[in-house]
């Protein structure tokens, strides 16, 4: 079989995750001197002996250490110091600390690489007088150099990062409200800038696996515990360092010393995940003590849960962020933000307190948050799907995996299906289709008024899927290709809106799907045939079909679209069993195809004519985060303020005045009030950056 | 002949310029800024002039033959009605003045129907017509000042005039949403697909610039010409557009003050978003009336229009693929093929 995409398409993973690696737990007492302890993990981790990877080979090489600034618990500066120092000690002439200022550091206060270091007490020089240089990581950054089935294929990642010759990543022990603890494959998801739409997990875990730490080091001297240790400072004396060969096994070290599964870090799950990742217990290849730490309280499951549904988007993570971390003196909304310190009064002592009454108290809190959410989630993927952000997501399978049979039996697979629809009448929706094996069976047609030649030349068969509508995004790699450089065979991953629409306001899920294709080109027929595969988040246990162009004579191409599908209906709608009511069933089937696939050759006419067509919103990186939903209420509640301060009748005035005509016919109003608080407001919330 | 045409970027404007370069005249634009439609049309020369100087339209006019003035602001409600009156009326006096100093033989003037009166009863106007003492939105005044004002201006300067009254304009390209086509839009957004009594008469856009151009030719000068399509009750017009998208209606008759508080409400909301209303309430003073009309007197030139259903479709067609539609709405309709028909598809060009 050949290759073809980006970087060379067919991807295996590297090197780095396949091999087993090795974690050290070392544990002292409250006493003992952080510098010790890391010693003693590094020299029993290995990496750092003569022979192993950290060590330096030239004089020119570079280690970057990618170190958790965050406050309020950054690491010990005293510890990446010592870190510094080792480093040293083996031959690396140039070290660098790198850290990131994300969008919740910015919210605190924090504008810069610089401040946060100083915050955490990183001086530049290590206790034994040696300097090192705090760097932004993402000031200079590059494209990634990934396999394209990768989420970070097509990004921009920290080139300080990537050229690094050792890089090691560094983070604090501290428990975490949405992923149980902030781990080193979290902290390494910094060293991408992330396309909008990716999710942070699938981020760190493709950074992981393409551009992982060559030694992983927690910061247990003193840990955070509590509903949300890494926002809100509750210190647990627990004087451990863990270092390893990988960041997912000082991550799986962690967890077991949190008493808690690795995989309720999210991005340790999906690292854990990855096609080709580890299939043996990892926790088999740590040495040391283990034992959960004495004292240690972590988020409640529930609570955890309903942190997880409320923050859906960066926006909603900001305003989560704002109001259940410890207001900062540098806090820039503390002192006008009339809506946060509300807000906080109301969760912030169940935070701080701890104890099951006050995690069942914000967890209320927060679930009603996320209900609010979730309604205005379904209302946008209802009525204005351009508000839904659209997703990037890595393909979720190993396309190399399949062999070339797996690929031609597509067709052998959905060629017999398609026979089966050749006698069903039309539907009163245009359609024929008929239940077959629980799922549906569907064809679906239509002759749109251009030349086979001209469509097939702008309508790209081999993308039809990502065409459709109500797609989110996806992630697509061809693994053959024809003479013409035309994918043959391809690797799909698709992300659609929960179908029918209307599912979202009963729970339902995306649709997420991980597909084969197999892709012809004929004279007078085009042919994309697609079988499913997997689906990442269980929303559909079957969707295969095909999409054909036909040559149907002069100026015209019939598009014809065929599948067999079974999506899996939330709870709520499952428990109707609507299968007893085929009277009201098969409307809603015939009525649901008709919508969804009369937009999609909408889309495909506006593909033709260069209209565009995707919904869903694409956030420019370069935009600034989304800002925090308190934002919206707080300028809401300026300009009530403004106005009543002026009074309505001049509001009215001023909404009410003529408009000047000039000679081109253009109308000029005169403009709103600008300048004061609002501006400033409007200027605070318009920070650079990927919310995170 | 060499032609100008203002407004070139309008709804009908555009078609205008497309005729006059089908019928193989040699056609300017004057238009209000570069990187217009347009573009598209490399043969047309493009003049930004604003409509109310005289000496840079005169400019722009220079060796022209005919001029089409199809430039004109056609909106409702208080909010734009000084800049109805401005562009409308002030504006086509500037034009008319310009041509005469330019040296222009003819200038066609698009007016309206609206000028040619209204009934209580279904009877059809012709160019006889006039407004009678009937409350009308200030649009319908300043076309009727904007046709004094074009033949006044004609006269002193030795221009002929002849006065273009299309009825209610249907068609694309819709990216800027004009009253008429809102007509099919409301409805389509319409929870109750509510109709209204009274009638009107529409006319497709593609009509209505072949009758400038035919009027370009064989128009009378001083006289007015009503380029009318077919004559509908709102009921009817409102079933076909039902029947075309395949959906249930008329399913209510929603008399004039029903409809004069709910345009409030739109107006309200207009405001409150910054948008332009989809409806006004000076719209909705108008309905019970019958704005019927014949278009007899154009049609002995040799004037033809559609069935009301093409107008209409041509519209759906471009809504369909317009901004102003949500999508919730469109899947929800059953697109007929006279819809998909009534719009062209255009290739994107390809990139190398």
């Amino acid at each position: 079989m050949g290759s073809g995409g980006k970087n060379g398409a067919v991807v295996r993973l590297t090197e780095r995750v396949e091999r087993l690696p090795r974690a050290v737990v070392v544990r002292g007492t409250a006493s003992t001197d952080p510098a010790v302890l890391l010693d003693r993990a590094l020299t029993d981790v290995g990496v750092l002996q003569p022979g192993g990877v950290g060590v330096a080979r030239s004089t020119g090489a570079r280690a970057l250490v990618l170190a958790a600034l965050s406050p309020p618990v950054p690491v010990l500066g005293s510890l990446v110091g010592a870190l510094v120092d080792a480093l040293v000690d083996r031959g690396w002439l140039w070290v660098d600390v790198g850290g990131v200022v994300t969008a919740l550091d910015r919210d605190r206060g924090f504008g810069s690489v610089a401040t946060l270091a100083r915050s955490a007490g990183l001086t530049g020089q290590t206790g034994r007088g040696r300097s090192y240089q705090v760097v932004d990581l993402l000031a200079d950054v590059v494209e990634a150099s990934v396999p394209a089935q990768s989420v970070l294929s097509g990004g921009a990642v920290s080139r300080a990062w990537t050229e690094a010759d050792l890089r090691v990543v560094v983070a604090r022990s501290a428990s975490d409200l949405l992923d149980g603890y902030p781990g080193c494959v979290a902290q390494q998801a910094y060293a991408a800038v992330a396309d909008s739409g990716a999710d942070p997990a699938d981020v760190g875990a493709d950074v992981h696996a393409y551009l992982g730490a060559d030694l992983a080091v927690i910061d247990g001297v003193t840990s955070s515990h509590g509903p949300a240790g890494s926002w809100v400072l509750r210190p647990l004396e627990t004087g451990t360092v863990v270092a390893a060969t990988s960041s997912l096994l000082a991550d799986v070290a962690l967890a077991a010393l949190h008493g808690t599964d690795p995989a309720v870090s999210r991005p340790v799950a999906a690292a854990l995940r990855l096609p080709g990742g580890p299939r043996s217990p990892l926790a088999a290849d740590i040495r040391g003590d283990l034992s959960p730490f004495p004292g240690w309280q972590g988020p409640h499951p529930w609570l955890r849960d309903a942190a997880r549904r409320l923050a859906t988007s960066p926006g909603a993570l900001r305003s989560l962020a704002a109001v259940v971390a410890e207001s900062s003196a540098a806090d820039p909304d503390t002192a006008t933000d009339p809506i946060l310190p509300a807000l906080r009064a109301l969760v912030a002592p169940t935070v701080t307190g701890g104890g099951p009454a006050t995690a069942a108290w914000l967890s209320g809190v927060l679930l009603a948050g996320s209900a609010a959410a979730q309604a205005a989630g379904a209302w946008s993927v209802m009525f204005v799907k351009d508000r839904v952000r659209r997703v990037e997501v890595p393909l979720a399978m190993d396309a190399g995996q399949w062999t070339e049979a797996d690929y031609r039996a597509v067709d052998q697979h959905i060629r017999p299906l398609e026979r089966l629809l050749a006698d069903v009448p039309l539907s009163a929706g245009g359609v024929r289709w008929r239940y077959h094996e629980e799922s549906v069976l569907f064809e679906i047609a239509r002759d749109v008024a251009a030349p086979f030649g001209q469509w097939c030349a702008r309508v790209d068969i081999a993308a039809g899927i990502s065409l459709m509508a109500d797609y989110l995004g996806g992630r697509r790699v061809p693994v053959a290709v024809d003479d013409q450089g035309r994918p043959t065979m391809q690797a799909e991953r698709n992300v659609y809106l929960p179908q029918p629409n209307y599912l979202a306001a009963w729970g339902g899920a995306p649709i997420d799907v991980c597909k084969l294709e197999l892709v012809e080109y004929g004279d007078r027929t085009h042919r994309l045939a697609w079988r499913t595969v997997s689906s990442a988040n269980g929303s559909a246990s079957r969707d295969d079909g095909s999409m054909t162009f036909e040559d149907a004579g002069p100026d015209r191409t019939r598009v014809t679209v065929r599948g067999w599908q079974r999506f899996i209906l939330p709870p709520l709608l499952a428990g109707a069993d609507l299968d007893r009511f085929p009277e009201i069933k098969n409307g809603l089937v015939d009525d649901a195809y008709r919508r969804f696939f009369s937009a999609t050759f909408d889309n495909l006419e506006a593909c033709y004519e260069g209209r565009p067509f995707r919904i869903g919103r694409q956030v420019d990186p370069g935009s600034g985060p989304e800002p925090p939903w308190t934002a919206t209420a707080a300028m809401l509640v300026d300009a009530a303020r403004s106005w009543l301060a002026e009074g309505p009748a001049a509001g009215a005035e001023r909404g009410h005045a003529e408009p000047v005509v000039d000679d081109a016919g253009f109308r000029h109003f005169p403009g709103p009030q600008t300048g004061g608080a609002s501006a400033a407001a409007a200027e605070r919330r318009a920070w650079p950056g990927w919310p995170r | 002949m060499r032609v100008l045409v203002t407004g070139a970027t309008g709804l009908l404007g555009q078609h205008v310029v497309r005729a006059a370069l089908d019928a193989g005249h040699e056609v300017r634009a004057v238009v209000r800024r570069r990187g217009t439609p347009l573009d598209a049309l490399p043969s047309v020369r493009q003049c930004a002039a604003p409509i109310t100087d005289v000496a840079r339209l005169a400019a722009a006019m220079e060796n022209v033959e005919v001029v089409v003035h199809c430039a004109a602001v056609y909106a409702y409600g208080a909010d734009r009605a000084a800049e109805v009156e401005q562009v409308n009326v002030v504006g086509t006096q500037r034009v008319v003045g310009a041509a005469a100093a330019a040296g222009v033989r003819r200038v066609v003037v698009t007016s309206s129907s609206v000028t040619c009166g209204s009934s209580v009863e279904p009877v059809p106007q012709d160019e006889t017509g006039r407004l009678g003492d009937e409350v009308v939105p200030r649009y319908f005044t300043s076309k009727v000042r904007q046709e004094q004002a074009a033949l006044a201006a004609g006269e002193s300067g030795g221009v002929e005039v002849v006065l273009a009254a299309p009825t209610v304009v249907l068609g694309g390209p819709a990216d800027r949403l004009v009253p008429s086509n809102a007509i099919v839009l409301r409805y389509l957004l319409d929870p109750v697909r509510g109709t209204y009594p009274g009638g009107c008469n529409v006319v497709g856009v593609r009509d209505a610039a072949a009758g400038h151009l035919l009027l370009l030719e064989h128009g009378a000068a001083g006289e007015r010409y009503l380029l009318g399509g077919e004559n509908v009750s709102w009921c009817s017009l409102h079933a076909t557009i039902s029947d075309l998208v395949g959906v249930p209606g008329p399913l209510a008759l929603v008399p004039m003050p029903v409809a004069y508080a709910a345009s409030a409400a739109a107006e309200a909301w207009a405001r409150l978003t910054a948008r332009d209303p989809l409806s006004t309430r000076e719209e909705a003073l108008t309905i019970g009336r019958w704005h019927w009309y014949s278009s007899a007197k154009a049609a002995a030139l040799g004037y033809v229009a559609r069935p009301a259903r093409a107008a209409v479709a041509e519209s759906l067609a471009w809504l369909l693929v317009g901004p102003h539609l949500p999508r919730w709405v469109r899947e929800g309709l059953r697109v007929s093929p006279e819809v998909r028909a009534a719009r062209p598809l255009v290739p994107r060009p390809l990139v190398p």
